[in-house]
């Protein structure tokens, strides 16, 4: 052996964890800015990696999605059952909330199967203590046999000691390695003592040890019938990645992604393996008919039963239990029937005008930054000149237009968001609007990305994937690009509100959401079938106090995602745009847009081009479109009558995505649906935009 | 013979549906009448047959239904709830 001391070992390690239980801290103090975040490979499920280095060990840690358990009924049951089944990460770390200690066991209950090493986080235990709760921390460990960590992650606390730990077992293990041997002989004696032990039925039995790993007694009955499973593998079969105990348990819970897994892998030996499935499923229904109850119900139970009599052991009370009086009365409010609706609408109308004013504000002070500098830019380059058009007014134009148009709105509303969703806000307005959102075949989840769709549709779509099912998530997509986001509210602000008056804007508004309305309504007739489907079943949990290391991070990397996306891409078409205008290329484009934007819509020739600009980023449309009504030498109101400015407003709202929408959309659910959302969207447009037309016309000609 | 007669009359009256359910009371979980799926969630989420729960909240206009299960909280949709069925708990106890 070399200088052992100087050799750097790798480990990876792979957090896993339910909702909301500080997953996502423990994994930022761990990984600090290191972070890679990304998709599951064809999965539409996020991903987030990172590395950390500590003493001669570097940990390559992968932060799983949270999950409630490990069935198999959505894209992040299955990512995260794959990866730890068939990636073997070295180390599991299981995050536990131990406010809510029953229902976090019965997931780690199920990762205790995985056969995977395991190192509970037990998170949170500053507010349990608050709620005069304690937990008997050697006690768990003793009974689950997997070394717990208490901490307070938002604290920086217990974080740190789960690397130690881990480093701690390493060492142990090369130690061992070396009296190989004698360890050897001790293993037996232990587990000679150990299965002694077996015949006392105590909660502290509730992992035996089997060869060098621990193994969960599940209740006899179903015990029972895992062994008559197991006992009717055939020898030769290819189990994969799956321990038998598990492969047993999801074969009798009739999971379908095992026993396609197992197909998968046996392809040779499909009457064997039907032979099997049988065999089980007369099992199944035998446990059925005694119990009266679905297979998985039995099952869950059955965890769930173990994970009650873990916390009465662990579980100390040490005074009574009293809500803090603040979150206690917060709760009431912000649910209650009359006055939860009166705080949610209250404290929507209150973000926009805050980020709208704070927005205004902002990009007013970089518009005149760009007059200041203009002249000065005059004197370096001359005005006539096609440098001085692509690089003043296409890329510093365009990039002053993108920071100073569009981010003042976006990240305020990015943070305010993160801090709904941080305090626990979210799921009430789920609870409060789910009604409403039957209306277009969603349920009430739907308004978290209808939320943020309001500031951007490019995180809405994104958001849209926590929905459970696929058809859930491309409604909840389509619904949400079709929210007017920020970039349309300055138009409808910058146009048809500052000349028209604000009514008009509302009235706007207005035709966007009940056209919203109107396609759900289609759609779900369309598809009867799967209507029921959609039912709520979210999670309240109690309101907290917003970390803001944690909301800051998180609004950075949104923003840093936004800026990278539309910045580049703003500036590229600042630059075409001018070259167009240089080489006088707009008025073939216009002609061709003849028929769409004079016949149907009734908008000026000249407007043509910039309705194309949109696509690429909507708030354009009035950028470019103003620019280019300035260099005429003619006013908005000399430009265009007040119906085409509220037939431009409304098919700059309702058409097609803008590109950064798209390229998320095909991102999240690939072409075919990013293609189908884009000319849904523009039919729409097309069609509203003409009926406006229309009536405007017809009213016309009638005064 | 009587008796028989009135103890399952008794049992079958207070069996409802967790929609029907009065706020604060608690009951007792009896079955789930759902599809393999939301049963699935819902047990997953621990309303497991015989668990102790208690209604909160009603959003109004038969919105969803406010739950507190096993110290956790959850909001179930009216449709769900209708087929979560419960059996209210004896108030002596």
């Amino acid at each position: 052996m070399k200088t052992e001391k100087q050799e750097i070992k790798t480990i990876r390690i792979a957090l896993a964890g339910q909702p909301n239980v500080g997953k996502s801290v423990i994994f930022n103090t761990i990984t600090g800015l290191s972070q890679v975040i990304g998709n599951w490979p064809g999965k539409t499920v996020a991903k987030a990696e990172g590395t950390a280095r500590f003493h001669n060990y570097i940990f390559k840690i992968i932060d799983l999605p949270g999950i409630y358990s490990l069935s198999t009924y959505s894209l992040e049951e299955i990512v995260s059952r794959d990866y730890i089944l068939n990636e073997k990460p070295d180390y599991l770390i299981n995050v536990i909330d131990s406010t809510h200690l029953e229902r976090n066991l019965f997931f780690t209950l199920q990762l205790s199967m995985l056969n995977v090493p395991m190192i509970i986080s037990l998170n949170q235990i500053d507010l349990l203590e608050e709620r005069g709760y304690k937990i008997d921390y050697s006690k768990l460990e003793k009974i689950l046999k997997f070394p717990t960590i208490p901490a307070i992650a938002v604290h920086n606390r217990g974080v740190h000691e789960i690397l130690e730990k881990i480093i701690e077992i390493e060492e142990q293990k090369r130690k061992n390695k070396e009296k190989e041997e004698n360890q050897d002989k001790s293993i037996k004696y232990q587990e000679n003592i150990e299965k002694k032990q077996n015949r006392v039925n105590k909660i502290e039995d509730l992992f035996i040890r089997k060869s060098n790993k621990y193994d969960i007694k599940l209740g006899k009955e179903i015990e029972e019938q895992l062994i008559k499973i197991i006992q009717r593998f055939p020898s030769d079969l290819n189990k994969g990645n799956y321990p038998s105990k598990f492969l047993a348990l999801k074969l009798l819970e009739n999971d379908d992604e095992s026993i396609r897994y197992l197909r998968e892998l046996n392809p040779n030996s499909k009457n064997i393996i039907d032979r099997l499935i049988y065999l089980v499923g007369e099992l199944r229904q035998n446990l059925e008919e005694i119990h009266g109850e679905q297979i998985t119900t039995i099952i869950n139970a059955e965890f769930y039963n173990i994970a009650s009599q873990i916390v009465e052991n662990v579980l100390v009370i040490e005074k009574r239990s009293r809500k803090t009086k603040w979150s206690y009365i917060f709760d009431h409010i912000t649910l209650g029937n009359v006055s939860g609706y009166i705080i949610f609408f209250g404290l929507m109308l209150g973000i926009y005008f805050l980020v709208f004013r704070f927005g205004d504000w902002i990009s007013g002070l970089m518009d005149t930054l760009y007059e200041i500098w203009t002249p000065k830019a005059e004197n370096w380059m001359d005005p006539s000149s096609w440098w001085y058009k692509i690089i003043w007014i296409g890329i510093m134009g365009g990039l002053f237009a993108g920071v100073g148009g569009v981010l003042p709105y976006v990240i305020p509303f990015f943070l305010i968001i993160e801090i709904l969703q941080d305090t626990g806000y979210l799921p009430r307005a789920a609870y409060l609007m789910d009604r409403f959102m039957h209306h277009i075949g969603v349920h009430g989840k739907t308004i978290i990305p209808i939320l943020i769709g309001f500031g951007c549709n490019v995180p809405a779509v994104s958001a849209a994937m926590i929905m459970e099912t696929e058809r859930e998530k491309k409604r909840a997509i389509l619904v949400s690009s079709m929210i007017p986001c920020s970039a349309v509210t300055t138009i409808v602000l910058g146009l048809v509100a500052k000349y028209m008056g604000f009514l008009w804007a509302v009235v706007l508004y207005i035709i966007n959401f009940g056209v919203i309305i109107l396609i759900g309504r289609i759609l779900t007739r369309l598809d009867k079938s799967h209507a029921m489907d959609s039912e709520l079943i979210i999670e309240l949990h109690e309101f907290r106090t917003p970390n803001f290391q944690v909301i800051l991070k998180q609004t950075w990397a949104r923003s840093k995602e936004f800026v990278v996306m539309a910045l580049p891409l703003i500036v590229i078409l600042g630059i075409i745009l001018q070259i167009l205008m240089e080489f006088n290329l707009t008025a073939p484009i216009n002609a061709v847009l003849y028929p769409i934007s004079v016949i149907i819509l009734g908008l000026p020739v000249e407007v043509g081009v910039y309705l194309f600009y949109g696509v690429l980023r909507k708030e354009l449309n009035l950028v470019l479109l103003e620019m280019f009504v300035a260099s005429q030498g003619l006013t908005m109101v000399q430009f265009m009558n007040p119906l085409q400015m509220l037939t431009f407003t409304l098919v700059t709202m309702l058409y097609i995505p803008c590109l950064a929408t798209i390229i998320t959309i095909k991102k999240e659910t690939g072409w075919k649906f990013a293609l189908q959302v884009m000319f849904l969207e523009l039919g729409i447009a097309l069609i509203f935009g003409g009926i406006m037309h229309g009536i405007g016309a017809i009213i016309s000609i009638l005064f | 013979m009587v008796q028989s007669n009135l103890n399952l009359n008794l049992k079958h009256s207070s069996t409802i549906s967790l929609a029907d359910v009065s706020l604060q009371t608690w009951c007792v979980v009896k079955f789930i009448n759902a599809g393999i799926k939301a049963t699935s969630r819902l047990t997953g989420l621990g309303i497991t047959p015989g668990v102790r729960i208690k209604k909160l909240s009603q959003a109004p206009f038969r919105g969803p239904v406010q739950i507190e299960v096993r110290n956790t909280r959850l909001a179930i949709g009216q449709g769900l709830a209708r087929k979560i069925i419960v059996e209210i708990e004896n108030i002596k106890k």
